[in-house]
């Protein structure tokens, strides 16, 4: 109502939002193409690209827990079979993934369970090297990827009249459009960049230097809150029992 | 006494909370600590008792993932008691726990050969082989609660996938499960006799698609809706 | 498998010493070391003793726990190690009683030569049954393997028996004609080894899953790094490699020492050479360990994925 003017509150004053506040408040539900895939040729992006936090890491980070990142401490891009063997994609291949915002190198995995038109990760796996305690080497800089680099916050393709461009965000709730993510897929090619880096993620970042008085994990953890009382077996036991 | 678990493959969701809960309770459990390698480093690995892994059976579009949670089947001719040769490795006559005597075993890795199931790992840190020992120092615990006297992961599962009880009592949770549900003993050609049951998932009816108009599909609904 | 370098040692090495003394304890018994002073027949048991010592300190090395090792002779019911354990400080005292009976020429010299022989071939049995004795390993759970491990003891030793006593005395030929037979045998057996396990057979990931009736295919291990099964069970060796490797342990272990050793038996060249192919062998023999474990696939790697093992 506000768009249309007949409200007694603040009002939007330029004409774009006043029509997206019309458009898009409407009290029945409707369709309507997300915003970015309006914006973006399906041809030349023809997969659906979406994320999830893992179950065991739901609602954290957690790339610093040392037992978490035992289950994972890399990411896979998961991609239906029949689509990555026509792309040429091996199971576990590398491949660039590109979107009209940038482009990122993922590993594959090829999966039965997906929908052919999308592909999907596992999100905030990967980290920037020096952070998070983590080791220099550490998995998650050197081999997991964050779709991040492919979504702007910004929708693509010309500036409205106020000179700014639209939020990439749903337009009742503002949260940012992830989902409405479009990728195109190649797989990395031999010819392209040397071997020793195509078992590496792209874009890598410099390293975080490490913060006054930080001291780097240990090799190895071992705790416990107190010496465990182990069950013993006696002699007669051992000697005496025969196979079961 | 036959104790061990039923594990619902129909219900289990991949959460790892059980691989976790299990980790925390042998931080200070009778077989822990559980030691980790390179924790914040390049390839952490480290001892985990239980652990889960994820298949998908059969070909799209029919697919279906299913989770697996692997630990200590505690089988009844367990061939890991049967080659150990320091006597580390035994199975408790009570109740059929198999456990691993800490101050006895040698590491020769000798019962991670034999077991079919991946459930004994070498502890890099202590040098002696670990795996699930059933909880068996919750299970007898006077001073926890009745209700908390069951396994850590069978007590944190979300799902209700895991149930722990008594194989040789008919009447009991497993047993029964075993019995509606048909459950399975993973690898059983090799002779281990595992005793951790698996429930296989469940097969839900096909769901018709009739194309209807308005008034026949609420007349259907209704009608639907009497005979149930 | 992964092939541990001491467990290689281990096995070959006191292999040959177990073999070496049964010929030594044979050849007693059937009069072959007649020809032998007493000090040579010492030589050769004190030779076999110590690849035998080399090889069990060499096994300990592969403790993740060794101060727990002295524990390992109690499980004696049950365990092939153990009873290997057993039997192998055993035959310390009875080689001891023999070597003495040697030196002293005891009339009781045959018993002890007989009890020698019979406990190395004991102990080369018991410890080929560790790996015989597992259901999870397709490759090693046939007879074969304590057949061809028990075989492969008798030619090493036998060839090393010759070419030391050839040294001191002159060849005997009738012995390098059973010891070259007792090669070509080996070498059958280990052919017809290789086409049985060949044949894929027993568990599949369709039955280690319990879904016999579907495609089964790994999707998540459930660790994104290796865990300790991976290292101990997940050893791959590309089929080509493989195959290419059997051929030079064949030529190596088998093919070289009878060409050298039929060489020798001319009369054209010099004994020494049959040391030469002793050493050949052994090298052959480790390569052959070697595969023994690359080629083992553990039925855990089918829930790694794997379809087949």
């Amino acid at each position: 109502m506000a768009g249309q003017g007949l409200y007694d509150g603040p009002q939007p004053t330029e004409e774009h939002h006043k029509e997206r506040l019309k458009t898009y408040f409407d009290p029945l539900p409707f369709y309507y193409p997300p915003l970015e895939q309006q914006r973006t040729d399906a041809k030349e992006y023809p997969f659906f690209a979406v994320n999830q936090r893992p179950m065991f890491m739901y609602h954290s980070w957690d790339s610093q827990n040392a037992w978490l990142r035992q289950i994972m401490s890399q990411n896979y891009l998961y991609m239906h079979r029949s689509k990555g063997e026509a792309l040429g994609i091996k199971d576990f291949g590398w491949a660039w993934v590109e979107s009209h915002n940038g482009r990122i190198r993922a590993q594959v995995k090829l999966m039965e369970g997906v929908n052919p038109e999308t592909v999907w990760t596992w999100n905030a796996i990967a980290k920037q090297q020096g952070t998070w305690g983590l080791s220099d080497d550490a998995n998650e800089s050197q081999q997991g990827f964050l779709m991040n680099h492919l979504i702007n916050e910004l929708l693509p393709g010309e500036a409205e009249a106020d000179g700014h461009r639209m939020t990439n965000s749903d337009p009742i709730t503002g949260q940012a459009a992830w989902y409405d993510l479009r990728v195109k897929i190649t797989p990395v090619g031999a010819d392209e960049t040397d071997l020793a880096e195509q078992n590496l993620t792209w874009p890598r970042f410099d390293k975080v230097k490490p913060l006054p008085n930080f001291t780097p994990a240990s090799k190895v953890s071992s705790y416990s809150s107190h010496p465990n009382i182990n069950i013993s077996r006696g002699w007669r036991d051992i000697f005496s029992r025969g196979a079961k | 006494m036959k104790l061990g678990l039923v594990v619902d493959l129909d219900t289990c969701v991949g959460c790892h909370a059980c691989a976790t809960a299990c980790k925390q309770w042998n931080t200070s459990g009778t077989i822990g600590p559980l030691s980790d390698e390179r924790p914040h480093g390049k390839d952490p690995s480290g001892s985990w008792l239980n652990r889960i892994h994820s298949y998908e059976v059969g070909d799209s579009p029919h697919s279906k993932t299913v989770n697996i949670p692997m630990s200590c089947m505690h089988c009844e001719t367990a061939d890991c008691v049967t080659v150990c040769p320091t006597g580390a490795s035994y199975k408790r006559e009570e109740d059929g726990i198999v456990l691993i005597d800490q101050d006895k075993c040698m590491g020769c890795n000798l019962c991670s050969w034999a077991c079919p199931y991946g459930a004994r790992e070498l502890d890099s840190d202590s040098g002696t082989m670990k795996k699930c020992t059933l909880c068996v120092d919750r299970i007898y615990d006077e001073q926890l609660p009745e209700a908390e006297r069951q396994p850590a992961c069978v007590l944190t599962c979300p799902t209700s996938s895991r149930v722990f009880g008594d194989f040789d009592d008919p009447d009991s949770e497993v047993s029964r499960l075993t019995r509606e549900r048909a459950g399975q003993q993973l690898m059983p050609e090799l002779g281990y006799n595992p005793v951790n049951t698996y429930l296989p998932p469940r097969n839900p009816k096909q769901q018709e698609s009739i194309a209807v108009t308005p008034m026949q599909g609420v007349k259907q609904l209704v009608n639907r809706i009497i005979n149930r | 498998m992964h092939p541990a370098f001491s467990v290689l040692i281990f096995t070959v090495t006191s292999g040959a010493g177990y073999g070496l003394l049964a010929w030594l304890g044979a050849g007693q018994l059937l009069g072959f070391t007649e020809t032998l002073s007493i000090n040579q027949q010492i030589i050769l048991g004190v030779i076999a003793m110590v690849l035998v010592s080399i090889g069990l300190v060499s096994s300990t090395m592969h403790l993740a726990n060794p101060k727990n090792a002295w524990r390992s002779f109690s499980r004696f019911r049950t365990s092939w190690l153990s009873r290997e354990a057993v039997f192998a400080i055993l035959l310390y005292p009875v080689a001891g009683l023999y070597a003495a009976a040697i030196f002293w020429q005891w009339s009781g010299i045959n018993i002890l030569a007989g009890l020698s022989m019979i406990l190395a071939l004991v102990t080369l049995f018991t410890t080929s049954m560790i790996y015989a004795s597992l259901k999870t390993i397709r490759q090693w759970h046939t007879p074969m393997v304590p057949a061809l491990f028990m075989a492969y003891a008798l030619i090493s030793g036998g060839l090393l028996f010759l070419a030391v006593s050839a040294l001191f005395v002159v060849l005997n030929p009738q012995l390098l004609a059973v010891v070259m037979g007792l090669v070509i045998i080996t070498l059958a057996l280990k052919l017809v080894y290789f086409f049985w396990q060949g044949k894929p057979q027993g568990a599949t990931i369709q039955t280690a899953t319990g879904f016999s009736q579907a495609s089964v295919r790994l999707l998540d291990a459930g660790h994104s790094a290796p865990t300790f099964l991976n290292r101990e069970f997940g050893y791959q060796i590309a089929a080509d490699q493989l195959f290419r490797l059997r051929i030079v342990m064949t030529l190596v272990t088998f093919i070289v020492p009878l060409g050298l050793v039929y060489w020798v038996s001319g009369g054209a060249v010099r004994i020494e050479l049959l040391g030469l192919a002793w050493v050949i062998m052994m090298a052959g023999l480790l390569l052959e360990r070697w595969l023994f474990f690359a080629e083992a696939r553990h039925v855990v790697r089918l829930y790694q994925g794997e379809q087949r093992t």
